[in-house]
Parts: C-alpha cells; structure tokens; sequence
C-alpha cells in the first residue's frame, strides 16, 4: 500500500555560514492534496523548497520525497514536475523546442502541442524564447512542470506576473492536475490564491514553521471583525467592542450570533449602521498577526 | 546527454557572436596562414603553422565557446533548470560542450586536411592524431576550470585572457629555432619538408654564441 505522505521533511536545518534559513523544520505533504508553504520575505521557504526539490543540501535534518533522498534524481525526477522562481530558459530556442528538451530530460511523455495548449501558448510554439514576455515565460515554465502529468508538482511563485486570465487558466489546470491524483506544494504572495485552492497551509517566519493546518484551522485562532461607523447618539451597545471614535469595531469567534445580536440593536434603537463590513478571519490577518510577532 | 548537445548546437547556430567566434575567427585565421605557409615556415617551420592552426581552432573556437556557454547557462538559471530534470549532472556537462568539441574536432580535421593537401601528408600521422585530442581535451578542462571562476560571461572576456593570451604567445615563443623539436611540429611537418637537425643545429647555434 502506497505512503500516504508524498513529502516527509523532518528536523530540517539549511545555514548559509552564520546565518540559518531554516531552523528545525518539520512538515508533511500528502498525496493528492495543495499544500502551500507561506512567509514573510526571508522566512526560509526558498531554501525549505530547493533542499525537497533536490537543489540544496540540508545541513543537517531530513527530507524524503517518494521515500528517497530528494537528489536521487533517477528516481524522483521521472515523478516530480518543477516550476522555478526564475525563468532559466535559453533564448535561441523556441517555445516548442524548450519543453520539448525540459520535458524529455524529465524522464516523462506527453505530446508538446497539447501541454503548450493547456498554457495557451500553442500560438507561440514558434516563437523564441528570448521574444516571449514576463507572463509568457511563466506559463512556459508552467507547462515543463505539468508535462507528462506528474505526481508531485512544486509551484514557486506560480501566477507572478500572470493577467487575471492566465492565472485562472493556470489555476484551472492545477485543479484538473489534483483531480487526477497529483500532488500540489506551492509558494505564492498571492494569499487569496492560498486560501482559495490549498487543502492545506505551512506558515513560516524567521526560518520555522509557526502555524499549519486549513484555512479554517489557520483563521479560527484569530477572531472575526465587525465594523462599522459609528451612529450619532448612539446608546451602549450589547456587546464587548474592541475600539470606537468615528468608527466602532467588533472583534468575535461567534460572528453569526454576534451579527444578529447587532442588527436587532440596530433595529430596536432605529440606527442606521453606515458602511457596515462583517467578514470572517482571512488568512492575510493571520499573516499579519504572524509578522506582527 | 544527446538532446542537451542538440539544443546547444541549434543554439551555436542561432547566435551570431558565437558563430563568428567559433567559426569565422578560427577559420579566417587558418586560411591566412595555410595561404602565407611559405612565409611561416622560413620564421618556423609547417609543424609550427600546424600547430598555431590547431590552438587557433581550439582556444577561439572550444575554449572561448565552452567558457561562455557554461557560465550563461549558469547565469541565466538554464543549468539549473537542465538539473530540475532527470539528468546527471555528468550527463548535462557533456551535452553543454559536445557541440563546441565536435565542431572543433571536424575544423581542426578540415584545416589540416586541407593543410597536408597544400603542403604534402604530415610525417606521422598517428602523433597528429594524439596532439589533436591532447589539446581538445586540455582547452575542455582549462574552459570548465575557467568557467568555474567566471561569473558572468562579460566576465569571461577578462578571465578567458590569460589562457588565449598564453596560447598566443606560447606559439609565438614556440617559432623560435631552439624550440620547434615539439612532438607537433615534428608530427605535422610533411614527409620531406621537415628541417633537417643539421639545419636546427646551424640556427640554434648563433644563440649559444650569444650568451
């Protein structure tokens, strides 16, 4: 019966001479799920993500993929699709050419025309590299991971630089890949985009991971916000408010109950509650509270 | 391996700069001095014309090339992208330089066939043989070692300097009487043009008288 960790990192250390990146890291990644590693700029997670991906060695610690050693790249690779930070491509090729090389040193099959398809850039098959722009050599970059439909596929800064069309295109076909069993570890700044497609999340700052779990386990352990400006004249309001000048904020884990309560108050004293915002948690204040420490 | 060397053979052949640096150079080179041979080889002799030939070809057309190629695909993350694949890193190594060592090997083979073909065969074919690969080999390892202190490939016009810089002058110095017993310029002088070891011994002598 297969493992049902794709990715098993344990007690990961990477120093750069007196500097560590990253500090005793340990995390797993499942098979089948999006997993995305977030941080602050400099949080480790572009050291965390080379040493699994196979281009760094750890100081110490270990890190297993498929249950080898991330470098074993006879046996990983042929499984493993890699979307780099950095374009990397040769300009004197052509788009066709350039998966085409990626793809068939990747140890897997796939038709090139359909794969430059899925990325819209079957139009551009004849066009060098060198000529393509900033977007376009993403999804260049895109279609060489997904080639071939590998079992894990890193994503480091997918959708950077991408119009809003590519970015659902791309996110689309990163959902198709999932549906048909890949595994997803990606890396993005784009906290939306993590909170909308990832199954699960890896927090990281100054080199550890703080938090991990789903979204809803990352954002419940931060209290929701009502706000809204502030009546004149108004009378006490029957609940505990976290702060009120021009505008009155409302900080709770019961929103639903809470909501109600304010909105009959509202009703009993004939107030209008002028540009009332009421949300849940999302993970951008989660973030913000993790910097914040 | 062999998919590496054919992207960089397309690539060889898509870049102006180095075609002109792999190509024209070496063989512009070689032609003036297979034409002026006469010229040279009462200064040297035609091993040494062979010779400057050969390490024309290789430092111009392989080591320059093989510097450059290293270092941009270093640079601009290609390399790293190759190691993103299933390659080994010997594998992907041997794909970036293959081009530039065959297109080497068939310019050199060219240049002195059409060399021998003026001037008459070459003494001894064999030792030829093994001078050629000797400095294919040695311009490899120096442009690997170089490549390997190179950070960018404007970089590389300063510290490819030395080795072209040396190989010129080395072959310069190598022109001069008491020098040219080298095993390639005796293997390349032609049957019945090589200076005989009285001749040697006639010019080497004033120099002695010097000191």
């Amino acid at each position: 019966m297969p493992s049902t960790h794709v990715i098993d990192v344990d007690g990961l250390n990477v120093s750069y001479g007196d500097f560590q990146a990253v500090q005793d890291l340990s995390f797993q990644v499942r098979r089948g799920e999006i997993y995305a590693l977030l941080g602050t700029n400099g949080a480790g997670k572009t050291s965390t993500l080379e040493v699994v991906e196979g281009h760094r060695t750890a100081t110490s610690g270990r890190a297993r993929v498929f249950g080898r050693r991330p470098d074993d790249r006879r046996e990983v690779r042929p499984r493993t699709g890699i979307m780099l930070q950095e374009s990397g491509f040769a300009s004197d090729l052509t788009v066709r050419e350039s998966v085409a090389l990626i793809g068939g040193l990747s140890g897997r099959s796939d038709d090139v025309d359909r794969v430059l398809d899925v990325v819209d850039l079957l139009r551009k098959a004849t066009t060098l590299v060198g000529q393509l722009s900033g977007g376009e050599k993403r999804r260049l970059d895109f279609a060489t991971a997904v080639y071939g439909s590998p079992e894990l596929v890193f994503l480091d800064e997918p959708t950077t630089g991408l119009d809003i069309q590519s970015r659902d295109a791309l996110w689309t076909a990163v959902e198709k890949l999932r549906g048909d069993g890949s595994t997803i570890v990606l890396t993005t700044h784009y906290l939306e985009e993590a909170q909308q497609h990832a199954d699960r999340i890896g927090l990281m700052h100054r080199g550890t991971l703080r938090q991990e779990g789903t979204v809803s386990e990352l954002t419940r352990t931060l209290p929701a916000v009502i706000s809204f400006t502030t009546p004149p004249a108004a009378p006490a309001l029957p609940l505990e408010v976290a702060s009120t000048g021009d505008r009155t904020v409302v900080e709770t884990f019961t929103l639903q109950r809470d909501l109600r309560t304010l909105l009959a108050w509202a009703d009993e004293h004939a107030l209008e509650l002028a540009d009332l915002e009421a949300g849940p948690t999302r993970l951008d204040d989660v973030f913000r509270a993790l910097d914040s420490d | 391996m062999l998919p590496i060397a054919r992207s960089e053979l397309v690539q060889i052949f898509r870049n102006r700069s180095v075609l002109v640096t792999s190509f024209v150079i070496p063989v512009a080179v070689s032609a003036f001095f297979i034409y002026q041979h006469d010229t040279f080889a009462t200064i040297g002799s035609l091993g040494y014309i062979a010779a400057i030939v050969m390490f024309t070809v290789t430092v111009f057309g392989l080591y320059s090339t093989t510097v450059t190629t290293l270092v941009d695909r270093r640079q601009n993350l290609f390399l790293k992208r190759l190691r993103s694949t299933a390659a080994s890193d010997s594998g992907i190594l041997t794909g970036l330089v293959l081009p530039a060592t065959a297109i080497a090997f068939v310019q050199v083979a060219l240049i002195l066939a059409v060399f021998g073909v003026v001037t008459g065969a070459p003494e001894n074919v064999g030792l030829l043989v093994v001078a050629v690969v000797a400095t294919v080999a040695l311009m490899i390892a120096l442009g690997l070692a170089t490549a390997g202190i190179t950070r960018t490939p404007e970089h590389a016009q300063i510290t490819a300097l030395p080795v072209s810089l040396g190989v010129i002058a080395s072959r310069a110095g190598s022109a001069s009487p008491a020098r040219r017993a080298s095993p390639c310029s005796s293997a390349c002088c032609p049957a019945g043009r090589r200076p005989s070891s009285s001749s040697r011994r006639g010019r080497a002598a004033p120099r002695s008288a010097t000191r």
